[in-house]
């Protein structure tokens, strides 16, 4: 394995490294209020110098902040061209065929990305700088209410840490298979589509069987340390939110009003 | 006074009888501090043998009883897992977490254990396997040897009596492999854990008390390492391949050549030679 994978922890001690991680995905789900409502180029300068600002706090390289959100440029272009060329066809400057790019579909394009880039670099700085352990008990903290409708909140929060630390293992192992295929003679490099897609197949299935496998053997090494799914694990002691905690949630929640405010 | 007993254990992940059993009345004892090497070829069934001993299957046929406690019980189960920690062979895919402490933590988190005592356990076993000062390291990029060595502290952060390794070097580069090696000799030597270790290289079983051969599902053999690893006839027969020095032995003697005795490692067949010359 070459390098830390994209996207895990990175040891540290910024002031983001300390902030409490219940505060964190607080914050980021206020974050994500805000990103949502700004519309105006006043809001988007507020979010943007924002999220600039935090990757700024953790300390970390720019590429690795920025690494996973960089990663999805195709996707960001297609969203982009969707929406520049169908979001509004009745204001369309010309007329191609399907394709009605208009004026309108050009800001609203270039407002999902914005947003999306965004959430995903917010995303990438919270688990970047908080240990998985102490975000899965930040989550099951966060998700206790709905502990009372009887869904399995522990359990909840231990999928979505597991699942969020193996990701980026995924996707080394993708890129494994998918060099293991080329050099069977599968043509993802082609430009005819319809090679690409037929190549997709065999990379696919692997992938999946092989995460499967990987599944399959973590839940056995779990339960083999004694993981019991749905006794709950003991609650490391619950330290109040300190100042800096406080101070977080504040400064998101100001950009929060900011941004839902009308200008 | 037996640490593990099991008697004539059978299994099959079929659920037809027809199609084979991957355990065929397996009856195996061993007694506490004790190491014992189980060989075998893939698909010879020590793998299932070994998910046996920490209860990771059910119990089809068959009685076993770890430290005391009945493994067909289900309220034993957990107290058998704390008993009895394994280490599976892949070490990619025994992580919880990218922080090598959280991950050390897991498991006495999850026998209701928190705050300075887990902390104390970690560094303990950090040093155990000797490798303080990677608690905020992150398990990805270690080596493949140092990864091995983390799964083996989170597993005696439990502080089992018994310690399975299920195949735990077969992933790992010569120099991996050693460290682990090294591990599990200091873990020999120390006499308090009894090892259990399941592989397929008859080289590593020499450092074992006694070695079991299997070959489909059954037991084929036990014994020390030297009569064992040096009985040609019963490794053959398990799709074996002797250790390379007992090997040389017997080339030697047919060429003429003939040792004082059979030596079973490498050291060992040096130390036969060099008087020769």
């Amino acid at each position: 394995m070459t390098g830390l994978p994209a996207g895990l922890y990175q040891p540290g001690d910024s002031v983001l490294h300390r902030l409490d991680p219940r505060a964190k995905l607080l914050a980021l789900f206020l974050l994500l209020g805000a990103v949502i409502a700004a519309d105006n180029l006043l809001g988007c300068a507020a979010v943007l110098l924002f999220v600039g600002w935090i990757v700024g706090l953790s300390g970390l390289p720019l590429g690795t902040a920025l690494g996973s959100a960089a990663r999805l440029r195709w996707f960001f272009l297609l969203i982009f061209l969707m929406n520049l060329f169908f979001y509004a066809p009745e204001e369309a400057w010309a007329v191609w065929w399907v394709f009605r790019p208009s004026g309108k579909g050009l800001v609203q394009g270039a407002l999902v990305v914005f947003r999306v880039f965004l959430l995903l670099a917010a995303g990438n700085v919270l688990t970047l700088t908080t240990p998985p352990m102490a975000l899965t008990d930040g989550m099951e903290w966060l998700l206790k209410p709905l502990g009372r409708l009887k869904i399995p909140v522990g359990q909840v929060a231990m999928i979505l840490s597991v699942a969020i630390q193996f990701i980026p293992v995924l996707l080394e192992e993708t890129e494994t298979i998918r060099r293991a295929q080329m050099a069977r003679g599968a043509r993802f490099d082609s430009s005819r589509l319809w090679e690409k897609a037929g190549a997709v197949l065999p990379l696919v299935v692997p992938v999946f069987l092989a995460a499967f496998q990987r599944a399959d053997e973590l839940a056995l090494a779990m339960e083999a340390r004694g993981y019991r799914p749905g006794l709950p694990r003991p609650r490391k002691e619950e330290r109040p939110f300190r100042r800096a905690d406080w101070m977080a949630l504040s400064v998101c929640v100001l950009l929060c009003v900011l941004a839902f405010a009308p200008v | 006074m037996y640490i593990i007993r099991a008697d004539n254990l059978r299994h099959s992940y079929w659920r037809s009888a027809s199609a084979g059993y991957s355990l065929d009345g397996v009856s195996l004892t061993v007694q506490p501090g004790e190491m014992l090497a189980i060989l075998g070829r893939n698909g010879s069934g020590k793998t299932t043998l070994a998910r046996h001993l920490n209860v990771l299957v059910p119990i089809q046929e068959g009685e076993l009883t770890v430290a005391g406690l009945d493994a067909r019980q289900q309220s034993n189960v957990w107290k058998i897992r704390r008993t009895c920690g394994m280490v599976f062979q892949n070490p990619d895919n025994q992580f919880v977490s990218s922080v090598v402490e959280e991950d050390l933590a897991f498991g006495p988190e999850n026998y209701g254990e928190s705050g300075d005592a887990v902390a104390e356990r970690v560094r303990r076993v950090l040093e155990a396997v000797g490798m303080s000062g990677f608690e905020r390291r992150s398990p990805h990029l270690l080596s493949g040897g140092q990864k091995q060595r983390i799964a083996i502290a989170g597993v005696l952060a439990l502080d089992p009596q018994v310690l399975i390794l299920d195949e735990a070097t077969a992933m790992l580069d010569p120099q991996g492999r050693q460290e682990v090696l090294e591990i599990l000799r200091r873990l020999r030597d120390g006499g308090e854990k009894t090892l259990v270790m399941i592989t397929h290289y008859a080289e590593e079983a020499a450092m074992a008390h006694r070695v079991a051969v299997m070959e489909g599902g059954k037991l084929l053999g036990e014994g020390p390492p030297r009569q064992v690893l040096a009985d040609r006839e019963l490794l053959d027969r398990a799709g074996l391949l002797p250790p390379m020095a007992v090997r040389a032995f017997y080339d030697l003697e047919r060429e003429g050549i003939r040792l004082p005795a059979c030596p079973l490692t490498m050291e060992e067949l040096v130390d036969m030679l060099c008087p020769l010359s």
